[in-house]
């Protein structure tokens, strides 16, 4: 419970009133000759407990009476704590707001026509007011850089939309929230009122990704015991229909333009979507039929009659959530992938050799390379098999630092010896019925996905008879028994896979094809994209680091971090999208995070959809009522007893 | 006693004399008067009021006898009428320091209006009046007159009582019916402050004496209802000591107790035979004498 006009609560200093004159009348009494001395003395005698109880009753309820006027004028407000009242609540040194600025945030409000972020401003502004002498400091999922505000409105200041205002950006809640703790604790600040606004996607929070920092997060909010309060409050977004557009992945050819695109709708009916393309501003229409709940799109873009780089605009239809509808492209920005090869293995490096070839004008094979050459930074992937000298390891390790990526595949005369890169398990045999196989792999995203019109990898299909298990990076396949068949290391700037067998047949089937074709084709599409060249997302590192790019609409308020778009720079085209995940609607299971951060000053809520949820009520009518029945019973405490009539009545 | 001048007539309320003069009011009781009147007497005699046959008994006077009855049935039987008298009516005004109490007026200046009235109206009727001022230490009489100037010795005496000292109402009221020898009326004007074993016991002398016995029980509305909004210092006006209280506390029981008084008072009343009216300072004399009065006349 707070106060309006706090000043009238010294009023309840004037409780002591009835106790002060009730002392004072017995100090200074009325003085009266009396007749009847021989009831009062009896009277005095046979005066029971009950009376005293009774007037010391009258005390108290007069006391309380008083109390709950001064209370009533100082013009309380409901609080949402728990408790009536919270003395501690009273005076946070710091209100901080930690702004879920992801895309998602630029949905209609349940029952409103603002947005989730506008709301959640709002909602803010309103808890403020509970304390208008605090601190205001906000940090968002954007930048999480803190920024201390001398007033609220300067949230809902179109100077300040650039830190406040909505992003076509993803955002990672609990690394924002633990750098907003951070931030608490350097500035060592006490009292500490922590509101998190947001619509609780759970892409925004990859709780398996930051579990550790979920749990940091629950025991410095425990460690103050009180003092910080972190309150969660989820802004539920209104049910609309809608139609959301992503890429999966896109293919370039000499006058054509092929994009993976995958159309995602709430609607439940199969109807044709008249999509809009712009290539370097020249509009054209295609029809993209729609089937329920989403569709797999792949149309042929011409490019011919275009320059050589340029952008694409692909639009579906407005609907009534129109952030998500637009998608951005360049191409002619595409450079040839250097390959270099070497392998000890020839059935290997015949396989590699041959897959290379299937691209040549997308994939340019070094043969001349050597490791000895000490040139590895000409090629963009190495393709490595057997032992190689610690010289040589400590070249590609140095390669890979720098960004470059190694297919590694194990070397097949026994030798254990670790490489700078990864350490590798003793070879393993298989019986001639009993092969090594394949059964768990991450199927929605990485090369091991499944394809776009949602088939997957045949791994099951993997005969292997020997196999020397990787031990290092994460394990993006395993085999029935559990160890890794691949695995993905990242060094520095760059990343070695490692396959635990040979395509070999005295090692596997993997010579045939069906699942070395596919992986190695995708492989070489990951390490195609080169910051020009990959579907850059709004609100990742790379966007930052771009953010002095002109936007082509020449808006100087539009930033690659935080608005999707087409970006220019020295006549070269970036293409900067809406993060891909915000387009999931899977939301928080805030039940598991309630046990997962089951704290008591930790608070879950949901916005209300009437009012403001920190609105608080005056309730000055409550202490009213409490004061008229401290005077009712302390009236009737009063009444005289009945009375008997004696003699004639008075005319 | 000479006759002497009064200023005092203000204890005779004209409104109540308006009231209820026109009736005479009687006896409830046979009285033993000097001279003829209007109220039954004891004795049975010749007179005008018819009152029974009586079969004659040899040593009684032939003179009443009733020669018709002997001639028709030859058997001696005499005729007795039924005397009536005139009264005697003793005004017992306790003078104790309680009596000193009372707003707008004091218990004792509304007794002695009570008495002024009532002196006046039996004395109009031709009935003797008497006046006794009950003193702490002794009592001061007016015998019992029926000429005219007793009015003013009895207003004057009131007009000169005070109320002093403590409260031998008891004592003073044995004294009186003692001293009056003859069948009266004794009317006591009194807060009966005391304690009720000895009030019974004097209502009882009283009687037995044949008297007619009328106690006027007059309070004060404060007394009454007990009505106090802050600590209060109550010093008794008897005895000068002094009790603080919170008034609101032991109110119920202080009214407890005056009740329980005041139904002991009753019912020595009803068990003696004797009036007992309630009355309070603040009512008007016809009002406080109405149910007196009432009684009296409807005998």
């Amino acid at each position: 419970m707070s106060f309006l006009q706090p000043i009238a609560l010294l009023g309840i200093a004037l409780a002591a009133t009835p106790i002060l004159i009730h002392l004072l009348n017995l100090m200074r009494h009325r003085r009266e000759s009396w007749a009847a001395m021989m009831f009062l003395i009896k009277a005095k005698e046979n005066s029971s407990r009950m009376s005293k109880i009774r007037r010391w009753l009258t005390l108290l309820f007069r006391t309380l009476a008083i109390c709950a006027l001064s209370i009533l004028l100082s013009r309380p407000m409901a609080s949402d704590e728990s408790s009536l009242i919270n003395f501690s609540n009273q005076k946070p040194e710091v209100l901080m707001l930690v702004i879920d600025r992801s895309s998602s945030m630029q949905k209609k409000f349940l029952g409103s026509s603002k947005t989730l972020l506008r709301r959640g401003l709002e909602e803010f502004e309103q808890f403020s007011k509970s304390w208008p002498e605090s601190k205001l400091v906000v940090i968002e999922t954007v930048f999480s850089e803190t920024v201390i505000l001398d007033e609220i409105e300067t949230l809902f200041s179109r100077e300040m939309e650039d830190f406040f205002g909505p992003t076509d950006s993803g955002g990672n809640l609990p690394f924002t929230i633990n750098k907003g703790l951070n931030w608490l604790e350097d500035a060592e600040i006490g009292h500490v009122q922590i509101l998190v606004i947001s619509d609780q996607q759970e892409s925004n929070w990859k709780i398996r990704e930051n579990e550790q920092l979920i749990r940091n997060i629950k025991d410095k909010i425990d460690s103050k015991e009180g003092l910080w309060k972190l309150r969660f409050l989820k802004l539920e977004s209104a049910e609309i229909n809608n139609f959301s557009l992503v890429c999966k992945t896109y293919r370039e050819e000499t006058d054509k333009f092929h994009p993976t695109l995958l159309i995602t709708g709430n609607q439940k009916n199969t109807q044709s979507l008249a999509v809009k393309i712009n290539v370097n501003g020249k509009l054209s229409n295609l029809k993209c039929r729609f089937f329920p709940p989403s569709t797999t799109w792949t149309p042929a873009i011409s490019l011919s009659d275009q320059p050589p780089k340029g952008w694409i605009k692909i639009s579906l239809p407005e609907d009534s959530f129109s952030k998500d509808n637009d998608y951005f492209f360049t191409y002619g920005n595409q450079e040839m992938l250097k390959v270099g090869i070497a392998c000890k293995d020839e059935h290997t490096r015949k396989f590699i050799t041959a897959v290379c070839n299937l691209d040549p004008e997308r994939i340019f094979l070094n043969e001349t390379f050597s490791l000895k050459s000490k040139k590895l930074k000409e090629n963009d992937l190495l393709m490595i098999q057997g032992f190689s000298s610690p010289e040589e390891d400590s070249q590609i390790l140095k390669f890979i630092k720098a960004g470059g990526r190694v297919v590694n595949f194990p070397d097949f005369d026994g030798n254990n010896k670790p490489q700078t890169f990864q350490n590798w398990n003793a070879i393993e045999s298989a019986s001639k019925n009993d092969f090594f196989q394949i059964s768990e792999w991450n199927r929605n995203q990485g090369i091991f996905a499944n394809t776009a019109n949602g088939r997957e990898l045949a791994l099951p299909y993997l005969k292997i008879l020997q196999r020397k298990i990787p031990k290092e990076g994460e394990t993006l396949a395993f085999y029935k028994d559990g160890e890794s068949f691949f695995r993905r290391k990242t060094i520095g700037q760059g990343v070695v896979y490692s396959f635990s067998t040979l395509p070999n047949r005295d090692w596997s089937n993997l010579g045939e094809g069906f699942v070395l074709v596919p992986l190695l084709i995708r492989i070489f599409d990951e390490s195609s994209e080169s910051p020009a060249l990959k579907l850059l997302e709004c609100g990742e590192s790379a966007s930052l680091e771009y953010n002095e790019l002109t936007p082509i609409t020449g808006n100087p308020n539009q930033k690659p971090s935080v608005n999707a778009g087409i970006y220019k720079e020295l006549g070269k085209f970036f293409a900067f999208n809406r993060k891909t995940s915000e387009s999931q609607d899977e939301m928080l299971n805030q039940e598991e995070m309630k046990k997962t951060m089951s704290s008591n000053h930790i608070l879950w809520s949901e916005a209300r959809a009437n009012s403001l949820s920190f609105e608080r009520a005056e309730i000055w009518n409550l202490f009213l009522i409490i004061m008229l029945l401290f005077l009712l019973g302390e009236g009737l405490l009063g009444l005289p007893a009945a009375n008997f009539s004696f003699g004639a009545k008075r005319q | 006693m000479p006759s002497r001048q009064s200023n005092f007539l203000e204890y005779i309320d004209q409104r109540a004399i308006a009231r209820f003069g026109g009736n005479p009011m009687l006896s409830q009781f046979p009285m033993e008067g000097s001279v003829s009147g209007h109220h039954k007497s004891n004795h049975k005699g010749s007179s005008v009021e018819f009152a029974e046959y009586r079969e004659y008994t040899p040593g009684e006077d032939p003179k009443r006898m009733d020669w018709r009855v002997l001639a028709r049935t030859d058997r001696y039987f005499l005729k007795e009428f039924e005397a009536e008298t005139n009264l005697r009516s003793y005004h017992l005004l306790d003078c104790s320091a309680s009596m000193k109490f009372g707003k707008p007026e004091t218990k004792l200046e509304f007794a002695k209006k009570l008495i002024g009235t009532l002196s006046y109206a039996y004395l109009n009727q031709g009935d003797a009046v008497g006046l006794s001022l009950l003193l702490s230490s002794k009592n001061e009489d007016i015998p019992a007159r029926r000429n005219p100037s007793q009015l003013q010795d009895i207003l004057y005496s009131l007009g000169h009582a005070e109320a002093r000292g403590m409260d031998q109402i008891v004592d003073r009221l044995h004294e009186v019916a003692e001293s009056v020898k003859s069948r009266a009326q004794l009317i006591v004007y009194s807060d009966f402050l005391d304690d009720p074993k000895r009030i019974a016991d004097v209502v009882h002398h009283m009687r037995d004496r044949k008297h007619e016995v009328v106690l006027f029980h007059i309070m004060d509305r404060q007394e009454v209802e007990f009505i106090f909004d802050r600590p209060t210092r109550f010093i008794d006006l008897e005895g000068g000591s002094s009790i603080l209280t919170e008034p609101s506390i032991i109110r119920d029981e202080y009214l407890k107790q005056m009740r329980s008084h005041l139904e002991e008072i009753k019912k020595i009343c009803a068990e003696t035979q004797s009036s007992h009216y309630e009355t309070i300072t603040d009512s008007p004399i016809d009002e406080a004498l109405r149910e007196f009065s009432f009684e009296r006349t409807q005998v």
